[in-house]
């Protein structure tokens, strides 16, 4: 299928806290239990749409143990997104987030947008992180935050798509090079050949910027 | 269990038979005196089969070997006569101590000469010593010893041997080492204290992995071991989130004296300390995950924490009589396991032999993915007459293959996963079939054990490790990644100065023929010259933009990479196909072989440098010695012992370096080694070959080695090894 833009995610995050839960919900609307652990990392891809525009979300999932660290920073690399992840009934994965952020910062482009979730909203009775220190830490560090949870399906959508308007603003506001590819980002077919360049006629339409600002 | 047995159980070779036909009158060949002991080598003893077929009943049916064995334990033996009298059976406990001192290499005036418990100052003054006295308390209380005098002496007896082996090191003592429970299946046997000492000492150095700081690397290499044989059942460990030290830590820190029964673990030992390898007792944890796999694999409602019960608890389930069988097949494992972890960790778990540098490996353990596998290992599978077989899988991008790939190499497009997953199973289903091709076709290029390799830098191993990821996902056994990638293999070339043009492939190396190496690594951009990282920074830069293109091209055109890619990049339909008919082509190692034979047949009188020759990656061992020219004069001589062959040097009177090589045998062509018992230093050994049911002796040699023992164990070792893995492929291929 053809698509204006393909945009490539990472989601990271302590082993356990259902990064692959959260991706299999997006990908294909189902949630499964009981699952195999990630081994290294595993890929999946959606189309979206956003301001009418058809974008492709190219997503690697990768294993959140330690050791597989050296692994998973290989991906950082040529990113655009990072869902950041954590279990909001585990308080440790929480406090582990500052070194996946180190990671993150240190191997990505500068530009990734990084979104910030508490999975697991659904278990609010075993709940260990409150809500609003969710929310200061990620204002803390500059990146939006939701809670969500991959059973419900609750906010996993917006946890995807809100990341994939984030970056989209920023190629409007001319923030990311999009003729470099270690941003994460490409052009799509129709824009692929070389003379149009830049962000695009398309990408820069009145229509485009007032609606994605509505959505959000 | 059986289930496994059945599997692995190799069919019998016919050497093993011809062997055993040996006539007799060969033996008036050799100069041997009546009345002297002599011994043909490889059809007594040892045999796989041999162990399987032993088994329990052994004892009452053939006895004969107990009384032997006696007296070669009354004459104070080694090692190595234990093994060849018991051959690897489980011993009668009459002499079990004594066959378990000479296996350990314990003087055997080890009780009363000054041994180095001797050198403690008697002090209890360890920092834990409380804790080590409750410890030992507890134990001795649940030992069954009848009297309190018995149970007070025995306590006391593994306090002290604890406190002087603490204090002799200045260490303190660490509880949960694993140490008590070696010593608890010591004290049984009522040793004098420094005898005891000796044993624990002994084997703790020689046994019990010494491990880094966080003491993980083991764990992690029993993982990749169980990954490698069985990732669905290790994916399921993992996935109930046990780790693997959690079930693990004391199988191996008491090498299995924590949790086996006692008339168990005897015989686990017994046999153990006969094979004389400390890896081992991984292969046997995993024959233990195996021989409750199902039950495993049940407990998929199990907590964390009921799973690592249960798994710990394996070994107790283990009978006497199980023994034999584990070990049979946890030395099909060891032979069916490449060998890069073994020797790339041997100094860091056991630290007694030095790793060479083309036997280390790149990636930390802990952070493999899966089983990481050399160069050395993986280019020199093909000149090696033992070993894994390796189906090398190039994920390169397609241009960067093509410009230049290790010979054997197929490819596979990383890319085309992300691009069209069914074009990219599709192009893995026909790879895979290729294998098959390859492997019925004993092809140098086939082989069961799948080696992925990359490029060797991260930016662009994101692809493979996809790959490699995505084959263990789906559980397929044999996977292996090249360590370091396609630039470890450039500079292996460089390092061990290969003709380039035979063991790589491509546009570019043909280019190269006649020009050297340093041509050859032009498709990477990156010289073939100075130090390996060095080149990293420059090689990344040089790298990326090609790898960019490449995916520009497919993510703007994806419906032209769908029909084109899977036939265009993956090679697999015609390779095998080429093995087939043009096998001069593929055969390149083996053409090497030969060369390598020419240059060093030298007529007599070449010199070579004998240091330098020994230094080659594949020699095992070497000893200098004297040959018998004639039954009276003997003259110096080197006996080297390599994978495959066994070379007598002559040395040169006046270049202490230099030397002249007197012959070249095949280790497979050893009819016998006979040595004497009187004269345990000399040595003769006989080659030859079988013709139809006749022996055709064709060259008999005599040496007098001061360590014959250790010669005769280097060469029965290689042979054994030899054999077990042709049986291991001959099995594999059917």
């Amino acid at each position: 299928m053809s698509y204006a833009y393909l945009f490539k995610y990472i989601i990271i995050g302590d082993t356990g806290v259902g990064k692959s839960c959260l991706l299999l919900q997006f990908t294909d609307k189902r949630f499964q239990p009981v699952h195999d652990l990630t081994i290294g990392v595993e890929f999946g891809a959606r189309m979206i749409t956003i301001a009418g525009k058809q974008i492709k979300l190219q997503i690697w999932d990768t294993a959140g143990q330690e050791s597989f660290r050296s692994i998973t920073r290989s991906y950082y690399r040529g990113a655009a997104g990072a869902l950041l992840v954590y279990d909001i009934t585990r308080r440790d994965t929480f406090e582990h987030l500052t070194n996946w952020l180190e990671d993150a910062r240190q191997h990505s482009s500068s530009n990734m947008v990084i979104m910030l979730i508490g999975n697991k909203c659904d278990l609010e009775s075993r709940r260990e992180v409150k809500k609003e220190e969710g929310e200061a830490f990620a204002r803390e560090h500059g990146m939006i935050f939701m809670e969500a949870s991959a059973k419900t399906a609750q906010n996993v959508e917006e946890a995807f798509i809100n990341t994939a308007k984030e970056i989209y603003d920023k190629i409007q506001e001319g923030v990311f090079d999009i003729q470099n590819e270690a941003n994460g980002i490409k052009l799509g077919p129709e824009h692929a050949s070389p003379g149009v360049g830049g962000g695009g006629a398309g990408a820069r339409g009145p229509g485009s910027s007032s609606q994605s600002g509505g959505c959000c | 269990m059986a289930e496994v047995k059945e599997n692995l159980k190799a069919p019998p070779t016919e050497r093993q038979t011809s062997k055993e036909s040996s006539p007799e009158d060969l033996e008036s060949t050799v100069n041997s005196a009546p009345g002297d002991e002599s011994w043909t080598m490889v059809s007594e003893s040892s045999m796989p089969d041999d162990m399987a077929a032993d088994g329990e009943g052994e004892n009452s049916k053939n006895p004969e070997w107990i009384p032997e064995l006696r007296q070669a334990l009354d004459e104070q033996c080694g090692l190595f006569e234990v093994c060849r009298i018991a051959s690897g059976r489980v011993l009668p406990e009459d002499l079990r101590v004594r066959a378990w001192q000479a296996c350990l290499d314990i003087p055997w005036n080890a009780d009363e000469q000054s041994s180095n418990f001797s050198s403690w100052d008697g002090m209890f003054s360890l920092e834990s010593q409380s804790v080590l006295r409750e410890q030992c308390k507890k134990m001795i209380d649940k030992c069954d010893l009848e009297t309190e005098v018995e149970k007070l002496s025995a306590q006391s007896d593994i306090e002290s041997v604890i406190t002087a082996f603490c204090s002799t090191r200045k260490v303190d003592y660490v509880p949960h080492s694993g140490w008590l429970e070696i010593l608890e299946a010591l004290v049984h046997f009522e040793l004098p204290t420094s005898l005891l000492y000796e044993f624990f000492s002994v084997i703790l150095k020689k046994y019990v992995p010494k491990d880094g700081p966080k003491n993980e690397v083991i764990h992690h290499l029993f993982r990749l071991i169980v990954l490698y044989h069985d990732p669905e059942l290790c994916n399921f460990i993992d996935s109930k989130r046990v780790t693997f030290d959690k079930f693990s830590t004391t199988w191996f820190a008491s090498l299995l004296a924590a949790s086996c029964k006692v008339d168990t673990l005897n015989a686990v030992w017994d046999i153990y300390f006969q094979n004389d390898d400390p890896f081992l007792v991984m292969f046997l944890g995993l024959v233990l995950l195996e021989s409750q796999r199902d039950q495993i694999m049940e407990r998929k409602e199990d907590s964390k924490e009921e799973l690592c019960t249960f798994l710990k608890e394996i070994p107790a389930g283990m009978a006497p009589e199980d023994v034999v069988d584990f070990y049979e097949i946890a030395n099909s494992y060891l032979v069916t396991t490449p060998k890069s972890l073994r020797e790339a960790n041997w100094t860091t778990l056991f630290g007694s032999r030095p790793v060479s540098p083309t036997k280390r490996l790149h990636i930390p353990i802990p952070q493999a993915l899966c089983l990481p596998v050399t160069t050395d290992e993986i280019v020199t599978a093909a000149t090696r007459h033992s070993g894994c077989r390796f189906f090398v899988i190039d994920c390169r991008p397609p241009e960067q293959y093509n410009s230049g790939h290790l010979v054997t190499a197929f490819h596979l497009d990383a890319q085309l996963l992300i691009q069209d997953a069914p074009a990219f199973n599709a192009a893995v289903d026909r790879l895979l079939a290729s294998q098959k091709q390859a492997i019925e076709a004993n092809s140098v290029a086939g082989g069961e054990h799948l080696c992925f390799m990359g490029s060797g830098f991260e930016a662009e191993d994101q692809y493979v490790h996809m790959v490699v990821a995505r084959m263990l996902q789906r559980h397929h056994k044999y996977v292996s990644v090249a360590d370091g990638g396609y630039e470890a293999l450039l500079f292996y070339i460089e390092a061990n100065a290969l003709e380039a043009d035979r063991v790589l492939a491509g546009t570019d190396v043909k280019k190269a023929k006649g020009k050297q190496t340093e041509v050859v690594a032009k498709p990477t951009a990156v010289t073939a010259s100075s130090s390996f990282f060095g080149k990293l920074t420059s090689a990344m830069k040089t790298q990326l933009p090609i790898v960019k293109d490449k995916i520009a091209t497919y993510i703007s055109n994806p419906q032209a990479s769908t029909s084109s890619a899977p036939v265009r990049h993956v090679s697999a339909d015609d390779r095998p196909r080429k093995a087939q008919y043009r096998p001069q082509n593929v055969f390149v190692f083996d053409e090497e072989d030969e060369d390598y034979e020419d240059k060093l047949d030298l007529s007599d009188g070449d010199l070579q440098n004998w240091k330098e020759f020994i230094r080659r990656p594949d020699v095992l061992a070497h000893f200098e010695c004297r040959e018998y020219v004639s039954n009276d004069q003997a003259v110096p001589a080197l006996l080297v012992i390599s994978e495959t062959d066994i070379y007598n040097f002559r040395p040169s009177a006046d270049q202490p370096e230099m030397a002249t090589m007197i012959s070249q045998h095949s280790l497979m062509d050893v009819l016998k080694i006979v040595c004497r018992r009187k004269i345990p230093e000399l040595i003769t050994i006989k080659y030859g070959t079988m013709e139809g049911r006749d022996v055709v002796v064709t060259d008999i040699e005599r040496f007098y080695i001061a360590k014959s023992g250790d010669a005769i164990k280097a060469m029965k070792l290689q042979i054994l090894k030899i054999i077990s893995e042709n049986e291991g492929r001959q099995f594999e291929m059917e």
